[in-house]
């Protein structure tokens, strides 16, 4: 017994913690800190209450904010360990603590573990312990308190009995009126949670007035936060009741002078608009919408933009193409990229709202014209959105307006702009399918192998590979390559020199047989060639393709190719044809 | 001249790995040590809840 008596206190577990907290590597400390739960195993559910928790409520605080953070997580996991739910309350002391200190994460997540155990403990110790504690930190001297305490309300309120119901609204108030604006924005953000758990007279005559000070308070901070109230607070009340108190909020922000709080108002519009409800959305909304599209502000016409395919949706055929679409002409010649960018993103959608004919009278126009667009971002947005259109006006008259714009954008005589389109062939060939990209832009992508540029030839041979990926090996057997292969006749070296270039790219997609069949002779022809750049390029293109090749046409075909290069006079010639030959 | 001011940049760079690894070690060290002391711990406590058990029977 004696040895285990002077053992015990090494190996107290307390003595453990204390030592491993000394610690000054803070990584060390962190793994302490997350096997707290060890250490309460240890000493069990009665010593951990009696021990562990006062001295962790007494001296870790000190530690750096990192550790606290652990800590305050972890205190919410340690329920079990301090003997179940019914005694959870001695883990509220420590916890009240970690809620005021000063750094912003670690009273979040000690937030976080004080909701957790309020859910838990019973109804008796809530009413002992927890609101009491509620009420302190609300009433604390520091702002850091008080703020924590806003985020307690929403859990608490449902358990309360009526008397401590009232006053929990009453504290809530206080907070919603405090004096520093940390505050008042805490007590915004969690303003619509606790107003869905209260009664609904209360709401009415409670929460409305709070929630029109905090709309109106001086610092802009405070009032944006009460704009996602306004979604929250709506979906609560009658059509009436929201024309009342919630509407004139709602109009107020979208003119708000501050370009934070309207930038919030477009970017919660469609909540917005649901929880008000279609009436009112036609009604009165539309107005402020239109006055959110014409912002001075680039950040919120972004933003609007970004919605008009909700907030159309919502409104008849008439009312869009009265209200909406003049705007959204504006839009389209808008001084800012961003806005554009976001415009092209959205306005695609539009075309199954406003069916076949009325896209092809109001929106093709508009589509035509960002796709000319100098900002490639919203060239690529109105691409990569073409099927929705193609579903509702058809392929066919979507071919016939567009193509155009395309052809003309790859015939540009700026060879930025025509590398720009050859960028989205692929994208563009997905999307139309297979017979539309045979019909009209095959002949497009061979005539970019002829480009006068090179890099416009690297960018359409490698065009052609992804092509190969998106329609398979068979199309590029059929279509591709006997056009690229007949560009090896070509009098001018560069031009033959792009045909090499298109076998080693495509040769690694199409596999074994097609190289072998129609590659390797062509190759064998071009060995012979007149100039010496085609035929070390003709060596370099067989290292590609050897790898790819069957080692028996390797031997035979290939391998006496590449010793006649290497008995060329040429010494790049010989050069490329001896690291061929190794590979062999 | 060049060659030289590689191998000082070189060695440098050696050096402050070195140094890191060895600090590594020395985190791995303490770390297991914390761990060791932690089974011990455990250890104990479940010898005293035997004892305990055994003078209850």
């Amino acid at each position: 017994m004696a040895s285990i008596n002077t053992e015990s206190d090494d190996y107290h577990p307390i003595v453990i913690l204390i030592d491993e907290l000394k610690n000054e590597d803070i990584q060390l400390r962190l793994n302490s800190i997350k096997k707290l739960q060890s250490i309460a195993k240890a000493l069990g559910p009665e010593r951990t209450r009696t021990e562990l928790i006062p001295y962790l409520q007494d001296s870790v605080l000190e530690d750096e904010d990192e550790v606290l953070v652990v800590l305050s997580e972890e205190l919410g996991n340690l329920i079990e360990f301090v003997g179940g739910a019914e005694h959870a309350v001695c883990l509220l002391p420590p916890l009240q603590i970690l809620a005021g200190a000063e750094e912003l994460v670690v009273r979040e997540k000690a937030v976080e573990s004080l909701c957790k155990i309020a859910k838990e403990i019973p109804t008796s110790s809530f009413e002992e312990s927890f609101l009491p504690l509620l009420f302190s930190l609300s009433k604390a001297d520091w702002f850091t308190s008080r703020t924590s305490a806003c985020g307690l309300f929403t859990v608490s309120y449902p358990r309360a009995n009526a008397e401590m119901k009232k006053s929990l609204r009453k504290t809530f108030g206080g907070l919603c009126h405090d004096d520093t604006p940390m505050v008042k924005r805490a007590a915004a953000t969690n303003l619509g949670s606790f107003a869905k758990q209260i009664e609904k007279e209360s709401v009415k005559s409670e929460i409305l007035p709070l929630f029109q000070s905090l709309s109106t308070d001086e610092q802009d901070s405070v009032r944006l936060l009460g704009v996602e109230n306004c979604a929250l607070l709506g979906s609560m009340l009658t059509n009436e009741e929201n024309i009342q108190f919630i509407l004139p909020t709602i109009k107020a922000s979208s003119l708000d002078k501050s370009w934070r709080v309207r930038y919030m108002v477009a970017r919660l519009l469609k909540e917005l608009c649901e929880s008000m409800g279609t009436e009112i959305t036609k009604t009165e909304l539309i107005g402020a919408f239109v006055k959110l599209l014409k912002d001075t502000e680039a950040e919120v016409r972004t933003e609007a933009s970004l919605r008009i395919a909700d907030v159309c949706s919502l409104l008849t055929k008439e009312m869009n193409i009265k209200t909406i679409l003049p705007c959204v002409k504006d839009l389209v010649s808008d001084s800012s990229q961003h806005v554009r960018a976001a415009l092209a993103q959205v306005i695609m959608s539009l075309a199954p709202i406003y069916g076949k004919e009325d896209t092809l009278t109001h929106l093709l126009e508009l589509f035509l014209h960002l796709l000319k667009d100098d900002f490639p971002d919203v060239r690529l947005n109105i691409i990569s959105k073409l099927d929705q259109v193609s579903k509702v006006i058809g392929i066919e008259m979507l071919s016939q307006s567009l193509l155009p714009a395309i052809v003309e954008l790859a015939e540009d005589h700026q060879w930025r702009v025509r590398l720009a389109i050859i960028d989205y062939i692929p994208l563009l060939a997905s999307q139309l399918g297979v017979e539309f990209f045979d019909e009209k832009l095959g002949n497009l992508c061979m005539t970019w192998l002829g480009d006068p540029v090179f890099s416009i030839r690297e960018a359409a041979t490698n065009n052609l590979k992804k092509l190969t990926e998106v329609f398979g090996v068979d199309w590029a057997k059929n279509n591709i390559i006997p056009k690229v292969l007949s560009l090896h006749s070509h009098p001018n070296y560069l031009y033959r020199m792009t045909t090499l270039f298109s076998i080693s790219t495509l040769s690694t997609v199409v596999g074994g047989d097609v190289i072998s069949s129609s590659m390797v002779p062509l190759l064998a022809k071009m060995v012979s060639d007149k100039v010496p750049n085609i035929r070390f390029n003709v060596a370099k293109t067989f290292q590609t393709i050897i790898p790819l090749l069957d080692s028996t046409i390797v031997q035979s075909r290939v391998k006496p190719l590449l010793v006649k290069l290497h008995e060329d006079t040429d010494k790049d010639v010989k050069f490329y044809a001896s690291q061929a030959l190794q590979l062999c | 001249e060049v060659d030289r001011a590689h191998w000082i940049s070189e060695k440098a760079e050696l050096t402050n790995r070195i140094l890191k690894l060895e600090s590594e070690r020395k985190l791995f060290e303490s770390h297991k040590f914390d761990l060791c002391r932690r089974v011990k711990m455990l250890e104990y406590a479940l010898q005293q809840e035997r004892l305990k058990n055994n003078s209850l029977l």
